[in-house]
């Protein structure tokens, strides 16, 4: 009989476990082992990962959970994407909660001190999140970027505020769509909607973090190579059918550029666009669409910018 | 894509003389799918701590996991029609929870936003009968397989814990079953060396 090598006994442990070794494989092990302690303990702790495993409890789920299930079920001639868009709003929620936390972070880094004063906020740059959700500032009005490239450029130097009323009348003139909520009342809500968060945290303190969101961003001043409409677009997401459209034409037109966008975003910035995308309304065929696209798509980078809308995608 | 051929059958899975699955939902099964909604809830009353246990366990959060397993009996009611019976109603109901994790997860991994595994690994609502140590051990394994990668943490949430067979675990999977094996043996690994010099003592 040959001898096994520890090598070969190693890679015979998890069929050992489920019993699916042969006779004559079994007996080479258990002849090796009783003369060599490392895989003797080896298959031990192998064993006992295995045992431990099995023995491990299951979490109980919420005592609602039937009749939630049965709710979405009874729902489902209203309300079709009804099932789906729950986890979808769960992983809203989710990445917002982590842009939350990554907004928190960048905050202390551009605190006075250390680095001497403070960068000044580049003029209208990066709006709020609620000037962002309600379309306040004048590009964002503008529609594809192929032919507003050019009045995109000019964003960075045009006057920073202006009235959210007015704004949103324009905005919402656009599209004949109700005007969306805001990115702060969209969180609010998502958070919310999350008990054990909602646990950990009071409203308040929620609201304030919310709020620096956007002071973070502000602040941060993202060093933006400016111009590009796949940047514009990303940059400053909109929970409307016209935003996801010009994003569905870049997909179309320049993917890797939108590619390349996609990968300079910050954690936070891609929470933002999956939200407005999720909530844009798009018109249908999206998905097949990106589908589509997902097929063609060497580059990573494209691939997984387009896995997420894909799955934000109602 | 019956895998017969596919080595022992490690579970206890009821099996007639001629290979066919014995499946104790079968009855309810013919009868939800001619639109018996009372059939189709006593399975769910049957399986939904089984979904919930698996996807909690994937996810590692539990409102995440109740909403998809919410998700998941939506689904298996919308396309029960499509459903054909090869395998068992639990394996079906399986596979489209473990495909929704899976989905879920690469959207989180796409979007770089961190793995969704937010629990504490002491998760209370296990109830305070287990012992201290107990939970210990609990509480290595959860962090380990919340480590490893979404594939090697599925596998083995399928035959550890849900005690799946080779074939099951290669029809939720769509693998061959030799695939399975080398998977599961690459996932045993994986778990291991997370825990090395961990648990056990």
């Amino acid at each position: 009989m040959t001898q096994a090598t520890c090598e070969t006994i190693r890679q015979r442990l998890s069929a050992l476990i489920d019993g699916d070794l042969t006779p004559g494989e079994r007996r080479e092990l258990e002849e090796h082992l009783s003369g060599c302690a490392a895989c003797e303990a080896e298959t031990r702790a192998m064993r006992e990962t295995s045992e431990a495993l099995r023995n491990l409890p299951r979490a109980e789920p919420p005592p609602d959970l039937i009749a939630r299930i049965e709710r979405a079920i009874d729902g489902t001639g209203s309300r079709r994407a009804r099932g789906r868009s729950r986890i979808q709003r769960h992983a809203v929620a989710m990445i917002l909660v982590v842009g939350i936390l990554v907004g928190i972070i960048r905050v202390i880094p551009h605190g006075p001190g250390l680095f001497g004063p403070r960068r000044p906020p580049l003029p209208a740059a990066t709006p709020t999140p609620r000037e962002r959700a309600e379309g306040t500032t004048a590009e964002e009005v503008a529609p594809i970027p192929d032919q507003d490239r050019a009045a995109s450029r000019t964003r960075a130097g045009a006057p920073a505020k202006t009235p959210p009323v007015s704004a949103q009348s324009s905005a919402g003139k656009r599209d004949a769509v109700p005007a969306p909520p805001s990115g702060r009342e969209i969180a609010m809500a998502e958070v919310e909607a999350r008990g054990d968060l909602a646990k950990k945290k009071n409203k308040g303190a929620l609201t304030a973090e919310l709020g620096e969101m956007g002071a973070a961003t502000a602040g941060a001043g993202t060093a933006a190579p400016p111009g590009s409409p796949a940047i514009d677009l990303l940059r400053h997401p909109r929970p409307e059918p016209a935003w996801a459209e010009s994003i569905r034409r870049l997909i179309q037109d320049r993917p890797e550029e939108l590619a390349r966008a996609w990968k300079s975003l910050s954690t936070k910035e891609r929470s933002e666009v999956l939200a407005a995308w999720y909530r844009s309304a798009m018109a249908p065929g999206i998905a097949g669409d990106l589908e589509a696209a997902m097929e063609k798509a060497r580059d990573p980078d494209l691939k997984s910018m387009l896995h997420a809308l894909r799955e934000f995608t109602p | 894509m019956t895998k017969k051929d596919a080595g022992p059958a490690l579970a206890a899975v009821p099996e007639v003389p001629g290979g066919v699955l014995v499946d104790q939902d079968a009855p309810l099964v013919a009868r939800a799918k001619r639109g018996d909604r009372e059939a189709f809830s006593r399975l769910v009353e049957r399986h939904h701590r089984r979904v919930f246990g698996t996807a909690h366990h994937m996810l590692g959060d539990r409102e995440a996991a109740a909403d998809m397993t919410q998700d998941t009996f939506l689904a298996a009611w919308r396309s029960l029609g499509g459903f054909e019976e090869r395998a068992r109603f639990s394996t079906w109901i399986t596979k489209i929870a473990m495909n929704r994790c899976r989905n879920a997860l690469r959207a989180f991994a796409a979007a770089r936003t961190g793995p969704l595994l937010t629990d504490p690994p002491a998760d209370p609502a296990r109830g305070p009968e287990a012992a201290v140590g107990d939970r210990e051990v609990a509480a290595h394994l959860e962090r380990a397989l919340g480590q490893i990668d979404p594939g090697h943490r599925e596998i083995l949430i399928l035959r550890e814990i849900d005690g799946l067979s080779y074939d099951e675990m290669a029809e939720i999977l769509d693998l061959e079953a030799g695939t399975v094996k080398s998977r599961l043996h690459r996932a045993r690994a994986a778990l291991r060396e997370k825990l090395r010099g961990v648990w056990p003592p």
